[in-house]
């Protein structure tokens, strides 16, 4: 016998909406009503050691190809005028200075957009 | 699922993608955020950057040795712009402790949207930076309550703007 799938007629972010203005009360009903739920937020989300290094191992070859296989070198010219080395040697302060210099832009100084009339919230 | 990345996590993006093709080893960080990228490619997730971290990249894109790998980064993700309502929003995080380049991009992922528009707000936020993730849990039940009187006053679709997930990359499920 075949086995029937239910579809939900709303994405699992939709849910997560509704589950997001619920009070603290109506949440621990629910947990309730949907006990997998607690057991699966226990569960460690981290991805394994070696699921990583494939994912890395994947994306080595798709960055060697925008480089037309050709690794970069630390001589090479990097942000700011410097080089990769020149730039690698910089402290994680440093670096950050750089990119706000780079950026050239205040986020908080942007002028607001409107968005559509049916935007949809996260 | 919406995620922005702040400027440190674009930053370890960029140089973990250098690393990689420079055959170095990225430090733990920079595998944590290529690893959350490579996953990120494989389902229904849209990356976001804040527009003065496209600049950074839009310049690097400038010189020829990267152009396609930027290209790269930037056909998978998007630019989030500030929307009406964000300084308002960045004012009052800033009120409870922010720091200006915290409240900007905390408002960005409530009040903030891509090129189509039809968008509003990010479901998380990806950090590396350990006090801005502890704020936002401490002072979360404030938050909550802040956003909740301001949407009160504001029409729709803004009074739909919800909070994000402020997480390591390496802590949100996908």
């Amino acid at each position: 016998m075949s086995q029937s799938t239910l579809t939900l007629p709303v994405s699992v972010e939709q849910i997560a909406v509704a589950i997001k203005q619920m009070n603290r009360e109506e949440q621990r009903r629910l947990l309730k009503l949907v006990p997998d739920l607690s057991q699966a937020a226990s569960e460690p989300p981290v991805r394994t050691i070696e699921e990583a290094q494939e994912h890395i191992e994947q994306l080595r070859v798709q960055v060697l190809a925008t480089l037309g296989n050709q690794p970069l070198s630390p001589d090479e010219p990097f942000l700011g005028g410097l080089t990769i080395a020149q730039y690698d040697a910089l402290t994680e302060q440093a670096k950050d200075e750089l990119w706000d210099l780079l950026a050239g832009l205040d986020l908080m100084e942007m002028e607001e957009i409107e968005v559509n009339a049916n935007a949809l919230p996260a | 699922m919406r995620c922005l990345l702040d400027k440190v996590t674009a930053r370890y993006l960029l140089q973990g993608l250098r690393k990689i093709g420079e055959q170095q080893t990225p430090t733990h960080e920079e595998i944590a955020t290529l690893d959350f990228f490579a996953v990120t490619l494989q389902g229904d997730v849209r990356l976001y950057i804040a527009p003065p971290t496209a600049n950074v990249l839009l310049q690097l894109a400038q010189t020829p040795r990267y152009t396609v790998l930027i290209q790269f980064v930037l056909r998978r993700v998007y630019i989030a712009r500030p929307v009406r309502y964000f300084t308002r929003w960045a004012r009052r995080l800033r009120d409870l402790g922010f720091t200006r380049e915290d409240a900007a991009i905390l408002a960005l992922a409530t009040f903030g949207s891509d090129a189509t528009d039809e968008t509003l707000g990010m479901d998380y936020v990806a950090t590396f930076d350990g006090p801005m993730i502890n704020h936002w849990i401490t002072r979360q039940t404030t938050i909550q309550a802040r956003l909740t009187a301001m949407r009160a006053d504001i029409p729709a679709p803004y009074n739909q703007a919800l909070i994000p997930q402020v997480l390591r990359p390496q802590e949100i499920i996908l």
